[in-house]
């Protein structure tokens, strides 16, 4: 079978699109879509990118309500929803706090930050700072040290759009990784099954741990684990709680299986910050999906795996 | 006359840049410099003491506003003397004196400084029409040369240099500076291992907005100062900017062009001027690869680029940075794709936290040369005086020189005469 496959770099990670069985002078152009759909978004909701909305709401919104077009109303009503639904634990305004915990734990001065130091800076960010005007569709903040990070849910938005476009374009079979900590699937593999999706074993490369049979579903893997990208290992990935501002401890990685790239990709960071008892009270009632996470434990050179599963499954 | 501040200053500056040329000198010596730019052989010498031996006597020809910023390289460079300088305009000629503290030997005419029996070398920073004849001259007087580049007026003129070079045995530099640039080196490793693919395309352009024009204090002066804007005197944009990234391309390809086709017009600065303000060429390559180069003086929106298209990646010269052409495939997708393929359903081990590059500007182009500073005058003109320090010719030099001045000529011939001009072939020319 012809497979198409087209890879590119966007939101810091890369974009993996893979089509079985269609039409190659299609494909083409059809990643090029995707492409320039995917990127057009980074240029709006990157933070790093001083031109793009975002910078300009954080410039911004603090001195006055800022206007938003339909699909940043869009995202901010869905950040909005996954922050009351997860009750605080789900939220794009700790940018502060993730400031305050990579300069501390960059360099060679690895210290952590004072108790007081966190606990002023926990109290200066967060989503309650937020406005959110359902009429004028305007966005405010009421504390000048708020700061916008789509780092958790942007991602899972740009898959959602690229699976509408697939879907109006007809494609009935797709297999989308993005940076792979967002994974979805469209219909079924072309055996007819559902797409069998794994999660890599920490230490273990290459080995997966855990798989998922997932048909037009979405995974989305959050983790405060390093991740070495090559032989330089980057420190990449601190998960800070926005309950007590703190980072999680342990190598743990949590998956979320969802109908939606962005359900999963907010929950996957907001479970991993929510303690083990109060998890399935949290979800329970509207979460339709798998959860699973995993502890990779280190000792005697000999690695071990804690799993836990959720299964809300209709 | 200068102060006692000024003259210390430069001469911490000299003492800087002979640590600079200590490390130089490691680097050059290194086999994978010498192996691709062979110019920078005499770059491997230990920098000059500071007794009369060891200096290398030089007179500038023509301290117009290149031969002025040359002219202060070289009293930067350890073991050079400016020991003559010429020009037969005055002011010119009054400001390259003043600059030398009165001690360098002042001309009007160029052939009286070639008498000088105690001058090693000349700098010729003249208009486009007047390279070869003073570079003939130069090296029939038994001096070593530098001249700006383009090499010179037409094919014969260029191919009469090469020869009165051959007859000399002296050094002769050509005032290609990416020659000696570090990005532009890692550029060229790049591509000879195949890290960009297969050089498929290459596309350079020079964009400013400017008239291109200076003032002059008296009409009559006009051709004088504003040369570049007569066919008498110049090739326009061809010789002067497009000569530079040709050369680059003659480089990165191993090769000259076969033809050239183009188009020029004078479309904004209608003042008179007999030089296109926007040229548009088409080299043709070996190997079926097109360079395609414009320049133009209306608009700078896009500034100057030279993109060496690759089937594997790209490298912007200027900026000096290379683009992978994508980022590197996960082992699970390779894997899936492998599996597809075959109608195998087997796991895919994708899952984890999100992958991120090795550096951040692998993700938007990677710096060929992190730090790199823009040193390529300077470690050019060190060559010039190493190489005269040696007495041996640099290798390569020549050809990079005839090949570049002939290529920009190519381009402007072809807009003129609305017609492909191909390679000259020159019986008997060993370059």
């Amino acid at each position: 079978m012809d497979v198409f496959h087209h890879g590119f770099y966007g939101m810091g990670t890369r974009f993996e699109l893979i089509i079985p069985g269609i039409d190659f002078v299609e494909e083409q152009s059809l990643s090029e879509s995707v492409e320039r759909l995917v990127l057009g978004l980074e240029t709006k909701l990157s933070r790093f990118d001083s031109a793009s909305a975002i910078s300009e709401i954080n410039r911004r919104a603090f001195h006055e309500p800022i206007p938003l077009d339909e699909e940043l109303w869009e995202i901010f009503s869905l950040c909005s929803e996954y922050h009351q639904k997860t009750k605080g634990a789900f939220d794009i305004a700790i940018l502060p706090l993730i400031n305050l915990w990579k300069k501390a734990l960059q360099g060679e001065s690895y210290s952590e930050p004072p108790n007081e130091k966190i606990t002023s800076v926990l109290e200066q960010c967060g989503m309650r700072h937020l406005e959110l005007d359902f009429t004028g569709r305007t966005l405010r903040f009421h504390h000048p040290s708020v700061e916008i990070d789509f780092g958790g849910i942007g991602k899972g938005f740009a898959v959602q759009k690229t699976l509408d476009y697939l879907q109006r374009e007809g494609i009935e079979s797709a297999f989308i990784s993005f940076g792979e900590s967002s994974v979805s699937v469209v219909g079924d593999h072309p055996t007819g099954k559902p797409w069998p999706v794994g999660i890599e074993h920490f230490f273990d490369r290459g080995r997966s741990v855990h798989d998922f049979s997932m048909t037009d579903a979405s995974l989305s893997t959050s983790g405060n684990a390093l991740v070495k990208s090559s032989l330089n290992e980057t420190p990449h990935g601190h998960v800070i709680s926005p309950f007590t501002g703190y980072p999680i401890g342990g190598y743990r990685i949590l998956s979320v299986v969802s109908e939606s790239p962005i359900e999963a990709e907010a929950l996957s960071t907001a479970l991993l910050v929510t303690d083990l008892v109060d998890r399935d009270k949290l979800i329970s009632s509207w979460f339709r999906g798998k959860a699973l996470e995993i502890e990779f434990t280190l000792e005697n050179r000999q690695h071990f795996e804690n799993i836990w599963t959720y299964n809300y499954e209709k | 006359m200068k102060n006692n501040a000024d003259s210390e200053f430069r001469s911490e500056i000299v003492k800087n840049r002979r640590n600079f040329l200590k490390k130089l000198a490691v680097f050059a010596g290194s086999s994978g410099v010498l192996a691709s730019m062979p110019w920078w052989s005499p770059l491997r010498a230990e920098p000059p003491g500071s007794s009369a031996l060891d200096r290398v006597r030089l007179g500038i020809i023509g301290v117009g506003s290149r031969g002025r910023k040359l002219m202060l390289h070289l009293m930067e460079t350890p073991g050079v003397e400016v020991a003559a300088v010429c020009d037969d305009y005055e002011p010119h000629y009054n400001r390259a004196l003043d600059l030398t503290d009165g001690k360098a030997k002042a001309f009007k005419d160029y052939r009286k400084l070639l008498e000088m029996n105690d001058l090693d070398g000349v700098v010729i920073a003249t208009p486009l029409f007047e390279h070869a004849r003073m570079c003939i001259d130069s090296l029939d007087a038994g001096k070593h040369v530098f001249c700006e580049k383009s090499l010179a007026y037409d094919f014969a003129e260029c191919a009469n240099v090469v020869k009165a070079y051959r007859k000399s045995g002296k050094v002769f530099q050509i005032g290609y500076q990416r020659l000696y640039s570090i990005p532009f080196l890692k550029a060229k490793g790049y591509v000879d291992s195949g890290t960009i693919g297969k050089i498929t395309q290459i596309r350079a352009y020079w964009h400013r907005n400017n008239d291109w024009r200076r003032s002059i204090p008296r009409p009559e002066l006009e051709k004088k100062i504003n040369w570049r804007l007569y066919r008498k005197y110049s090739c326009g944009l061809m010789t002067e900017l497009a000569s530079h990234h040709l050369q680059v391309v003659n480089w990165v390809l191993n090769a000259h062009p076969i033809s050239v086709v183009g188009y020029g017009s004078i479309n904004h600065w209608k003042d008179g001027r007999e030089l296109y303000d926007s040229v548009n060429v088409v080299y043709k390559y070996p190997e079926g690869v097109n360079v395609i180069y414009d320049s133009m003086i209306s608009n700078r929106r896009y500034g100057f680029e030279i993109q060496i298209m690759g089937s594997e990646g790209t490298i912007e010269g200027e900026k000096g940075k290379i683009y992978s052409e994508h980022p590197p495939t996960p082992p699970a997708i390779v894997q899936l794709i492998n599996e597809l393929e075959r109608d195998i359903l087997d796991s895919v081990p994708i899952g984890g936290p999100s992958w991120a590059p090795d550096l951040e500007l692998d993700y938007k182009g990677k710096l060929l040369a992190p730090g790199w500073s823009g040193e390529e005058t300077a470690i050019q003109l060190t060559a010039f005086a190493a190489a005269i320090r040696e007495s041996r010719p640099i290798p390569g030099m020549m050809k990079h020189a005839y090949d570049g001045g002939v290529a920009a000529l190519m381009g402007q011939f072809a807009m003129e005469q609305g017609r492909e001009i191909t390679w000259p072939q020159v019986e008997g020319l060993q370059i």
